[in-house]
């Protein structure tokens, strides 16, 4: 998908707008600054050192923002640490607690006009590709409030590598973000072995507050400027863990459309399963449920919605993927187009496959 | 939907902390989130305060008559979210309104000591290069324009205030001030439309 370019973009829409603007803009002296800051952390550490009676946060938030406190401590420190990534796993947090966990530390770093991208770290199995990156702007500007690199060509020998695997990206402070992102290979599995990729990082985005935000609700409004790099790497990884395809081909009528389980390929993080649905309607299709290999359940947690073809992620993986599975849909989505309404259709169907030792 | 920052397949991202993947997105309010951390967490409240000490200070440079008057009231305004951040509750204006009401209450505290403090009309024009006569012109149209806004009342002047140096929505602003959306554009539309007419005269 092709990002436009909004660099040019300002919401200063008129002169006076652009004047009142100018004028009201002030900015602190750094010295002025520095003892606002020094007067605030203390401030701030003083007083949450002896905290009040305080609810507890409930367990989801409180990983979400305990891995976002982690980020900004351990950035602070030495870069790389895996605590840095935490909680990012855009859904699929066992598979990407896997992928973390046996992430190798690359480093591979390049800077334009201030702004550094480093390749922190990355994992590499038969099915997908996992780039941990961390932007950052070096000369700290104060017009940045925040960045992000959620965006990447991947190529190699065999061509092109395809999205499909989804980015996220979290702020740390002001200048600073860690990013990932998934790719996958232009054909799985991979063989065993290693690969070298050529990642081309083509732009990032920066958050500019000198871009006025609009006084009501407004579609158009976007505080976000690209920057141009490009930022290069060249890499290689091994393939840690290779992945299993198979073709189960068993149909199931839903609701008037054909529905078939294509492709199935389990890999060491990840479960992703291609439908093919053939639907008279012309609808776009979404399905729910999980992956099964005897008492092992694989949720399906992401969903690429299409009219023809279906894309389903299962978090989590197995190294050897051998035995009977099924994929047990639970509820099947129909979204007509216009007006219609979403029309939920309850399942389950089944579908079985092997994948011979 | 308007093209944002994207990862392969979409995705949004403003103020917060967003995870994105195909067909779903998982987004969380990156302050209300550090909101509730900062009750215990020095370093949540750091990224809080890191994220908007721009927008408090530039709100309170243009209601006081020094940097360094507008640093201390900054500071203030931390200070008292610090002390209150266990009472606060995610709302519509999201931290930097609640924020910006704090610093108002702070500016209001010390205005009522000082009466009303007028813009500093001896800022200079911050542009490097420009010949001194495009300087002298651009300082006069600043003069011009910071005269028209200190003509406004008192609630219209605030408004602009609001928006233009801490970049505040008519949502926010009409939380800080306690008005609704369609009264605060309302407001803010008196006070464009007055300004225009003074700086013309003026200019």
């Amino acid at each position: 998908m092709t990002t436009p370019d909004t660099s040019g973009e300002r919401l200063t829409r008129t002169p006076l707008d652009a004047s009142l603007g100018e004028l009201l803009r002030f900015e602190p002296r750094p010295d002025l600054l520095a003892r606002l800051d020094e007067r605030v952390n203390l401030a701030a550490a003083t007083l949450v050192a002896t905290p009040p009676t305080v609810r507890r946060l409930r367990s989801s938030r409180r990983r979400t923002v305990l891995g976002l406190l982690a980020a900004a401590v351990i950035l602070a420190g030495a870069g790389g640490a895996l605590g840095l990534y935490e909680g990012m796993g855009a859904g699929l947090e066992v598979g990407f607690g896997l992928q973390l966990d046996r992430s190798v530390p690359v480093g591979a770093s390049e800077v334009r006009d201030g702004y550094r991208v480093t390749i922190d770290r990355a994992y590499l199995d038969g099915e997908r590709l996992m780039l941990a990156v961390v932007a950052t702007d070096e000369l700290e500007r104060p017009e940045v409030s925040q960045l992000m690199s959620m965006y990447a060509v991947v190529t190699d020998q065999d061509g092109e590598w395809q999205g499909g695997g989804g980015a996220t990206s979290r702020p740390i402070g002001q200048w600073s973000a860690t990013n990932v992102l998934w790719k996958l290979p232009p054909a799985a599995p991979l063989p065993a072995g290693s690969r070298r990729l050529h990642v081309v990082v083509p732009h990032i985005f920066v958050r500019d507050n000198t871009i006025v935000p609009p006084l009501t609700e407004d579609e158009d409004w976007n505080p976000w400027r690209q920057v141009n790099g490009p930022w290069t790497f060249d890499i290689k990884l091994a393939v840690d863990g290779g992945a299993s395809v198979a073709t189960p081909g068993v149909v199931h009528k839903i609701a008037g459309a054909a529905v078939t389980a294509d492709q199935v390929i389990v890999g060491p993080s990840v479960i992703r399963v291609r439908l093919a649905v053939d639907d008279p309607g012309g609808a776009t299709w979404a399905f729910s449920g999980q992956v099964r290999r005897g008492d092992q359940i694989f949720p399906i947690v992401l969903v690429k919605l299409g009219t023809d073809r279906v894309e389903l992620q299962a978090d989590g993986g197995v190294q050897d993927a051998s035995g009977d599975w099924s994929l047990v849909i639970t509820e099947a989505m129909r979204m007509g187009s216009g007006d219609a309404e979403e029309e939920r259709i309850a399942g389950p169907w089944r579908f079985d496959f092997n994948i011979p030792g | 939907m308007h093209p944002v920052p994207n990862g392969d397949e979409g995705g949004r991202l403003d103020d917060t902390a967003v995870l994105v993947a195909d067909g779903e997105a998982l987004i969380v309010d990156l302050d209300d989130e550090l909101a509730l951390a900062a009750r215990t967490d020095p370093e949540a409240f750091g990224l809080l305060y890191r994220r908007h000490r721009l927008s408090v200070y530039r709100y309170l440079r243009s209601r006081t008559r020094s940097d360094d008057d507008a640093i201390d009231l900054t500071a203030v305004t931390f200070e008292r979210a610090l002390v209150a951040m266990p009472r606060y509750r995610p709302r519509g204006g999201g931290v930097v309104a609640w924020l910006l009401r704090i610093a108002r209450n702070a500016a209001i505290d010390v205005g009522r000591k000082t009466a009303g403090v007028p813009l500093d009309t001896d800022l200079v024009d911050r542009r490097t290069g420009a010949s001194p006569e495009a300087v002298a012109i651009a300082n006069e149209d600043r003069r011009a324009l910071a005269q028209a806004l200190d003509a406004l009342p008192e609630p219209q002047r605030e408004a602009v205030i609001l928006r233009y140096a801490a970049g505040l929505t008519a949502r926010q602003i009409g939380e800080v001030l306690g008005k609704s959306d369609v009264a605060t554009q309302k407001l803010l539309g008196r006070a464009l439309a007055s300004i225009r007419e003074h700086y013309r005269d003026d200019a």
